[in-house]
């Protein structure tokens, strides 16, 4: 089994500097300070390791990078550890077992695109663990001179600073971060300007997720081959895969990119109950759902699941048996982004409540035929037609649950009841 | 670089969004959130058009031009992207136009007219939202609102003051004040025009007219010398509202709350309705011959120790007039100057006080010195453009004051001085000037109307003209009143006739003293007594004393009521016609809005018909001619000659009392706008004595000549001038406040 971003978990006191040194941790960062390597060679091995933006968009980090201009001119770099996404859980675990890979990989980020400060951006719910460990974490780096003012007497000077979040799902979109830190209300701004050209307080800046930054380190210090051919058949590099919904054993897993989704449902040991498979969506709730045979298969990556009619997304793999209702979790997945609007947008700001109304109607039986044609039309009117993406991900799970299970939709407005008792 | 819209080439340049093209050839594209003067938001997707290659609309408001791009606003994919928007913006939209003030005029209604759908898909329940009490000048009904953000940017960007937030998310967005607070700024009013649908209203129109039946008429405003361009709107011979008239040289799109809602005043009980003649101890109804004949006698038997007092509110045919009559009549002692105590500086004054610079110029200039005005309060209009200066060139502002306030823009620097640091600071012949800024660049320094009232105003002048000379600055001056630079102009002056001629004849006692000699006869023309005067005890001496008080007023007060011995009746500024000239030097007409109440008549028409007596040859026409001469022939040079040796008034060491303007009760009709004053901050008095140990509440008696004024202390926690009282004037204060500038004990 290989571990990457989970290197440290399983040892005792992982999130400890000492444990995560002993684990070869901090060493490609003093490598690089010491070694004053240029930053254009860590751009290239970390655009050459074709290390992806572990978030959802699947973006090439190592291209982003690249699009900062390199003047002089103050940039930032941010972290994006506001994991909201309903099924997505990676980013909790490195943040509590591995916080010194984060760290790392931030500073070398901060380094390679010339920013003096990069700020981690915790989700509000994660004040309880993660955000103690973090500080945690970040004071030990700053008390052995890791991080801060003259870092190991290189004249290099980086700052990480933590901040939280107050519970907004949209603040994980990046220009929602961005407005959040500045203090303002949490709403994605226009683009263009993209961020790495105008970003936090109009400076270039790079927001990055946790797990592709936390990769950082050992793409670092392990080399570019060594990571691209931990991928399966075509695939290169791994992913963390959140395992939850009807599993005998819910779990975070990293694995291949590439691994065949029927693996990683032997891992998680097989459907709970040994119920048949109906449903999965793999890449958290805002990607489309498919059908469990369609998905059995498949590899998991960006490329081969985009062929099934869905996305790798965040990684959150959401596994549903034939004891599922689809109205009730599309009802379920629809009130989340009716709630999570920001309310910029007209289309969504009036279309995920629209949704949501009208899939609450045709569960308390009292939906029509025309209710679904009515849900497909407006998931048609909202998608691509806001400034992020969040009214994609409202409309995407409508039309993929429709089109996947049209004929549990009929049932339910025909019979004014679930098919599935 | 060219772009394609609808099949049409047009010439763009780099920086445009489709909108603007589009807007500048009056190709149609509905909007909610764009507007011309704000930030781009692109989020009420309104104005998606179809732009080749793209595949979803794009927004007009925020997609820029590219060379060649072909841009569609009314195929089939950029007319149902609208659709769309449309209907979800009619969801939660009550449909309630039949009982709502902006049907007729709402965005929202034309759009739909042209893209929404007959019926709605949506059967549901619609939102709607629990009305929030955010003051007596803009009432809410928010369920209407469709979230534009208008209003918020408006107050982040142009006002300066974020009075207004979003709050909540997704459908439960709402706008509303944080901390329930009512809108304060002097510029809230605007908020109403911003909004597209009918979610912010005006509290004085609402449900009293339908957008349909209004007449608009354009006209000036009457309450500060910048002249903002405005629109009556009436219905059967009764104002409705008010709203600007677009000007790119005074106020934009924009208007003050004072000229907004400054209407409300005339329709006061206080109105005289028709011409008064004392009977005893009453005033009672008579006719204009009456009176006429009354006046004319009287200028006739009391030539010698008389004075005409006259509003710079006024027009400039009323000015004209009104210098002619008393002139004819051997009554030289004319003046507009009510507040002034301090005349030494007035002969080397310029011809016309004004403002050396366009507006449109401010945002050039490098450094602004801005002494004794508080812009956010009383220039609501100019400080939009500091704002824009400090955007836009990075602008420093510095402020010299007696008293702290605060601003909508950031000042450098705040200075709070007493009169006397005030007039030294800027003394070129000490080697140490409080002034640190950096002469060499474009400067501009701003006098503001509160200074003339102190007691060392000849000194302030003398010595900040002086300084501006030397550093090659220039200097401007804010007049107290609406038409202050037209009172110089048509010589409501003692020393200058129409133009700025000077008179010859030397004074031999050098006293220019508004009101010393002058116990036979008093003409007061649109002054209140109790408020316009720098020292209210002694006018209302006077006025005992004189033989003969003639009144020209729109407003009944207890000293008329007192002391008038005839009282002609004035119509107001929209009841009448005239013209002003702004801080520019503009001349602006204006027209009558509505009929004069009453018998009440236009100023302009009494003074008229009495001169007419005199001298039958005066028509309005001829008066008007005049005006434009005289205008035309001055000298546009803004030049402060300085006098060599000016003493200082007294030493510094006594406790001064200075009083602070008060914006919203500069004039007659602002005193009774009662919305006006339940908005702004109309604390009567807030005094701070500062070498002296008070707190909050304690009461203070002060001592000058034989007055004892009773003060309450509201200490503010701001930096106050040593040997300082500060009382505020105007508001709602009963009490008289006695000189404005002088020494007290307490």
């Amino acid at each position: 089994m290989i571990k990457v971003c989970t290197q440290t978990f399983g040892h005792k006191n992982p999130s400890s500097i000492d444990t995560y040194i002993k684990l070869g941790g901090y060493s490609a960062w003093k490598k690089i300070i010491t070694e004053k390597t240029s930053k254009s060679e860590i751009i290239n091995t970390v655009k050459e390791s074709q290390l992806k933006g572990k978030g959802g968009a699947g973006f090439l980090t190592g291209l982003k990078w690249s699009f900062i201009s390199p003047n002089d001119s103050q940039k930032y770099l941010v972290c994006n550890s506001d994991e909201s996404e309903p099924g997505t859980c990676k980013d909790r675990d490195i943040l509590r077992y591995n916080p010194h890979s984060v760290i790392e990989g931030m500073l070398i980020a901060c380094y390679a695109i010339g920013a003096s400060v990069g700020y981690n951006y915790l989700r509000g719910e994660f004040i309880g663990d993660q955000w103690n460990v973090t500080n945690n974490a970040i004071k030990e780096a700053y008390d052995q001179k890791l991080i801060g003012t003259n870092i190991l007497e290189s004249n290099i000077s980086i700052d990480i600073i933590p901040l939280i979040g107050a519970g907004a799902y949209i603040v994980g979109e990046e220009t929602a971060m961005l407005e959040s830190i500045e203090g303002k209300r949490g709403m994605p701004r226009i683009k263009p300007p993209f961020p790495a050209v105008q970003g936090l307080y109009g400076k270039p800046t790079i927001i990055n997720n946790t797990e592709t930054l936390s990769s950082i380190p050992y793409i670092i210090k392990n080399g570019t081959d060594w990571y691209k051919n931990l991928g399966e058949g075509d695939s290169h590099g791994v992913k963390m895969f959140c395992m939850s919904g009807h599993l005998t054993k819910p779990n975070v897993i990293e694995a291949p990119l590439g691994t065949r989704f029927s693996k990683l449902l032997d891992e998680c040991g097989g459907v709970l109950d040994n119920k048949k498979l109906k449903a999965v969506i793999p890449g958290g709730s805002s990607v489309p759902v498919v059908k469990g045979e369609v998905i059995m298969d498949t590899p998991m990556d960006y490329e081969p699941l985009m062929k099934i009619g869905t996305m790798l997304g965040s990684g959150g793999v959401i596994v549903m048996d034939e004891s599922t209702c689809m109205v009730s979790v599309l009802e379920r997945i629809s009130r989340f982004y009716y709630a999570e609007s920001c309310g910029q947008c007209t289309p969504c700001r009036e279309g995920t409540g629209w949704l949501y109304k009208t899939l609450v109607k045709i569960r308390s039986g009292h939906g029509s035929q025309s209710d679904l044609d009515l849900l497909n039309r407006v998931a048609n009117q909202i998608e691509g037609h806001c400034i992020c993406a969040l009214g994609d991900a409202a409309a995407m799970p409508v039309k993929s649950f429709l089109t996947n299970f049209w004929n549990e939709f009929e049932y339910f407005v025909e019979k004014k009841q679930s098919m599935i008792i | 670089m060219h772009i394609y819209i609808n099949d049409t080439k047009y010439e763009v340049s780099e920086n445009d969004t489709i909108i603007q093209v589009a807007d500048r050839n009056e190709i149609h594209i509905p909007r909610f959130c764009y507007h011309k003067r704000l930030s781009i938001v692109a989020s009420c997707r309104m104005c998606l058009v179809d732009v080749e290659g793209a595949k979803y609309p794009q927004p007009a408001c925020s997609t820029l031009v590219r060379d060649g791009m072909k841009v569609n606003t009314t195929n089939t994919s950029a007319s149902q992207a609208q659709k769309n928007t449309m209907e979800f913006l009619l969801i939660n939209h009550p449909l309630d136009c039949p009982i709502c003030d902006q049907a007729g005029e709402c965005e929202l209604q034309d759009v739909s007219l042209e893209h929404g759908d007959y019926k709605s898909a949506y059967n549901e329940i619609k939102r709607t939202v629990i009305d929030k009490d955010i003051g007596d000048l803009v009432s809410t009904e928010m369920t209407r609102c469709i979230h534009c953000s208008r209003c918020v940017r408006f107050g982040e960007e142009v006002a300066g003051i974020k009075e207004l937030g979003m709050t909540g998310r997704g459908e439960e967005t709402k706008i509303e004040t944080f901390i329930n607070q009512g809108l304060s700024s002097q510029l809230s009013g605007n908020v109403i025009d911003l909004c597209p649908v009918g979610a912010l209203n005006n509290s004085l129109y609402k449900y009293s007219a339908r957008t349909w039946d209004l007449k608009q008429t354009s006209s000036i405003s009457s309450n500060d010398c910048l002249g903002s361009n405005i629109f009556y709107h009436t219905y059967k011979d009764e104002i409705k509202r008010c709203i600007p008239k677009e000007d790119e040289e005074i106020n934009l799109s924009w208007l003050s709350d004072n000229d907004r809602f400054g209407y409300e005043g005339i329709k006061s009980d206080d109105r005289i309705l028709h011409p008064l003649i004392r009977r005893g101890d009453n005033l009672e109804k008579t006719d204009f011959n009456t009176i006429s004949d009354y006046l004319i006698e009287s200028l006739k038997l009391y030539s010698k120790k008389s004075c005409g007092i006259m509003s710079a509110q006024s027009s400039c045919e009323e000015m004209y007039l009104f210098q002619h009559l008393l002139r004819e009549n051997n009554i030289g002692k004319i003046d507009h100057r009510s507040k002034e105590c301090d005349f030494r500086y007035q002969k080397n004054f310029p011809t016309i006080p004004s403002f050396d610079i366009k507006l449109s110029e401010i945002k050039n200039l490098d450094n602004i010195i801005i002494i004794g005005t508080n812009v956010s309060k009383e220039f609501p209009i100019l400080s939009i453009y500091f704002r824009e200066a400090i955007k836009n060139n990075d602008t420093s502002i510095f402020s010299f004051a007696t008293y702290e306030f605060e601003e909508n823009f950031p000042l450098k620097k705040s200075h709070v001085l007493n009169s006397q640091e005030l007039a030294d600071c800027f003394n070129t012949s000490t080697t140490e000037t409080n002034v640190d800024i950096d002469k060499t660049g474009n400067n501009l320094i701003i006098l503001g109307p509160a200074i003339s009232y102190l007691s060392n105003y000849s000194n302030i002048l003398n010595n900040i003209s002086r300084y501006a000379e030397s550093n090659n600055m220039k200097l401007s001056l804010l007049g107290d009143q609406a038409n202050t630079s037209g009172a110089w102009a048509m010589g409501i002056v003692p020393h200058r006739l129409p133009g700025g001629v000077a008179i010859n004849k030397t004074d031999k006692s050098g006293n220019y003293e508004l009101l010393s000699d002058t116990d036979d006869l008093l003409v007061i023309y649109n002054l209140e007594p109790e408020y316009d005067f720098s020292d209210d005890n002694k006018i209302l001496e006077k006025l005992k004393k004189s033989k003969a008080n003639i009144f020209f007023s729109s407003y009944m007060t207890e000293s008329i009521k007192k002391y008038a011995h005839i009282v002609f009746p004035l119509s107001t500024q929209v009841e009448s016609s005239g013209s002003y000239i702004n801080t520019n030097k503009k001349l602006q007409q204006y027209e009558k809005i509505i009929n004069p109440l009453g018998e009440s008549k236009d100023g302009a028409d009494i003074l008229l018909t009495i001169c007419n007596s005199f001298d039958s040859s005066l028509t309005h026409e001829g008066v008007k001619k005049s005006i434009r001469a005289i205008l035309a022939k001055i000298n546009v040079n803004n030049n402060f000659v300085q006098i060599a040796n000016l003493d200082n008034v007294k030493n510094s060491n006594f406790l001064e009392k200075i009083v602070i303007r008060n914006p919203n009760s500069s004039n007659p009709t602002l005193r009774r706008c009662n919305s006006l004053l339940n908005t702004h901050d109309n604390d009567d008095y807030f005094s701070i004595p500062l070498d002296k140990t008070v707190s909050d509440n304690d009461k203070i008696i002060l001592n000058e000549n034989n007055n004892k004024l009773k003060l309450t202390i509201k200490q503010k926690k701001h930096a106050k001038p040593i040997n300082t009282v500060l009382v505020k004037i105007g508001g709602t204060h009963k009490e008289k406040i006695g000189a404005y500038n002088t020494e007290v004990d307490l």
